[in-house]
């Protein structure tokens, strides 16, 4: 389905034909925001390879240019970076990728060194990465992340959402406009629930696809994916 | 991978920690733990390391934890300390023995506070033959080695510049040959010991000569796990053991019911038998094990 047919379809099932195309963008965004903040789903899934700068500890996720104490261009530059999913680092000259937790600052900052060193740990703060300690040298990091989608700028386009999960983004785009034109609340439950119906297939999908149980589903549920493939038990 | 050689299997801090997470159920499978989550299992960890260490000493001291020590005795000196050459991390003394101007080793013994006491007069003059250590368990660097007797002559030790620029002290008297030249010498390390502070310039076919010496062996403390990527100093096979341990001291914090506990804790039970099989009848048939044991 192509971004154009969505919006036409929202505009008939709202039963609003002179709906500004303002709003209707507003109603379409809205929706597949709705979509993506309940979840995370195979199409936002990302990854960055990066290399650390040695005496450079913070790097912007979403622009070129480093954190805020720093100038160099170093950062991810992940424009639509939503969430992490894993981190992993290795040593300059080595072969073997370790995990790099991400946690808080509260968790680590009183266990690890304030010299410069290989970082055992990272934080997101906000539209930064911190790595701690500061690297002491250009480790190569591998950033699995979550990206927000947007709808396609021209009528014509389509993507993943549109092409495969066209219902779920009709529903929530159509439960935003119903909310939006009535402005109740409580208006638009049955576009809710239609539209919840599809979140969890677009989840359960998700975990079956990669493999790695993202959404919130139970632990058994997520060894029974995962001895389905013969990964981890 | 080929079999019947070395293994080349390592296991590294976080990963011992995260699979105590999974076994405790703190983090899904396929899904990476945070720091947040990771932080009182490396605490535990270290602390069981600790543990272990304090316990494997005397006669069931980890002998992949070994380092030696040489003190260069000095006329009428009864008390040494890391400036003459005492470690600074002995933990529990292997052996001890003393050598003489000739190069001959002769056993001392290691002896207690009391037997220390004991001894009269202190200043007593002669070839070592007994050695107390001062303990201090929270700086080990901070501990003394008493001697008894002290020689009445020391003689000289040699002491040269390696071939890294270091200086060397002559542990073993010798006439030098390209095999005994520190470091690049292959047998270097029977002869010499880093230490020194104005080596000569090392000259083949030369009388080298050691000075008096008490030779030491000793148990250092384990290694802490100071990095997400440090691997156990603990021989490889203590993997599931370690992991077990952190499960039953991180379980608590993770909700674990009282009966899962006890089943991590038979865990780690079956993981030290494996790992100490003398502690284990070696027959089905009934028997008095402390007859044996």
């Amino acid at each position: 389905m192509i971004y154009s047919a969505l919006r036409d379809l929202v505009r008939t099932k709202l039963g609003q034909p002179d709906l500004d195309p303002t709003e209707l963008d507003l109603f379409c965004d809205g929706g597949r925001h709705e979509l993506e903040s309940r979840g995370q789903y195979y199409f936002n899934a990302g990854l960055k390879d990066h290399t650390l700068v040695s005496g450079e500890g913070n790097y912007s996720l979403t622009s070129t240019p480093s954190g805020p104490n720093a100038s160099a261009a170093n950062g991810f530059n992940l424009t639509s970076y939503k969430e992490h999913r894993s981190l992993f680092i290795r040593d300059v000259a080595g072969t073997a990728w370790l995990g790099l937790p991400i946690g808080s600052w509260q968790s680590g900052l009183d266990m690890l060194p304030t010299t410069s060193a290989k970082p055992q740990m990272a934080v997101v703060e906000n539209e930064t990465l911190w790595f701690v300690p500061t690297p002491n040298a250009a480790y190569p990091v591998k950033l699995l992340h979550w990206n927000w989608s947007a709808n396609p700028a021209a009528g014509t386009s389509t993507d993943e959402i549109l092409t495969r999960w066209y219902m779920a983004l009709l529903y929530a785009a159509c439960w935003v406009g119903r909310k939006y034109i009535t402005q109740d609340p409580n208006a638009g439950k049955d576009f809710e629930e239609l539209m919840l119906e599809q979140v969890e297939l677009m989840k359960e999908f998700t975990n079956r696809r990669m493999r790695e149980p993202v959404n919130k589903i139970s632990t058994s549920e997520a060894a029974t994916i995962l001895q389905a493939s013969g990964g981890e038990k | 991978m080929a079999t019947g050689t070395t293994a080349n299997f390592t296991i590294k801090r976080n990963t011992i920690v995260e699979q105590a997470l999974r076994a405790v159920r703190a983090v899904k499978p396929g899904v990476q733990p945070d720091f947040n989550q990771m932080r009182d299992g490396v605490l535990a960890l270290n602390e069981i390391l600790r543990e272990e260490d304090q316990d494997q000493t005397g006669q069931k001291r980890s002998l992949w934890a070994l380092s030696d020590a040489h003190i260069f005795l000095a006329v009428g000196q009864y008390r040494y300390t890391t400036t003459e050459g005492l470690g600074s991390n002995v933990q529990d003394i292997v052996s001890l023995s003393f050598r003489d101007l000739g190069g001959a080793d002769n056993p001392m013994d290691y002896i207690s506070t009391l037997q220390y006491e004991a001894l009269s007069p202190k200043n007593e003059v002669g070839d070592p033959t007994k050695l107390y250590l001062e303990p201090n368990h929270l700086s080990l660097s901070s501990q003394a080695a008493l001697v008894w007797p002290v020689p009445s002559s020391i003689g000289t030790t040699s002491e040269v510049t390696g071939t890294d620029a270091l200086n060397y002290s002559c542990i073993l008297k010798h006439t030098s040959i390209a095999l005994t030249r520190p470091i690049t010498g292959a047998a270097y390390r029977n002869f010499w010991t880093q230490t020194g502070s104005a080596g000569s310039t090392w000259v083949t076919d030369t009388d080298y000569t050691n000075g008096a010496i008490i030779r030491m062996k000793y148990k250092r403390p384990l290694f802490d796990f100071d990095l997400a990527d440090d691997d156990p100093d603990l021989p490889l096979g203590w993997g599931n053991y370690l992991k077990w341990r952190v499960a039953v001291e991180i379980g608590p914090s993770f909700k674990m019911k009282p009966e899962e506990l006890m089943w991590f804790e038979r865990q780690v039970e079956k993981a030290a038998i494996k790992l100490f099989p003398n502690t284990r009848a070696k027959t089905t048939d009934f028997h008095n094990k402390g007859m044996f044991f």
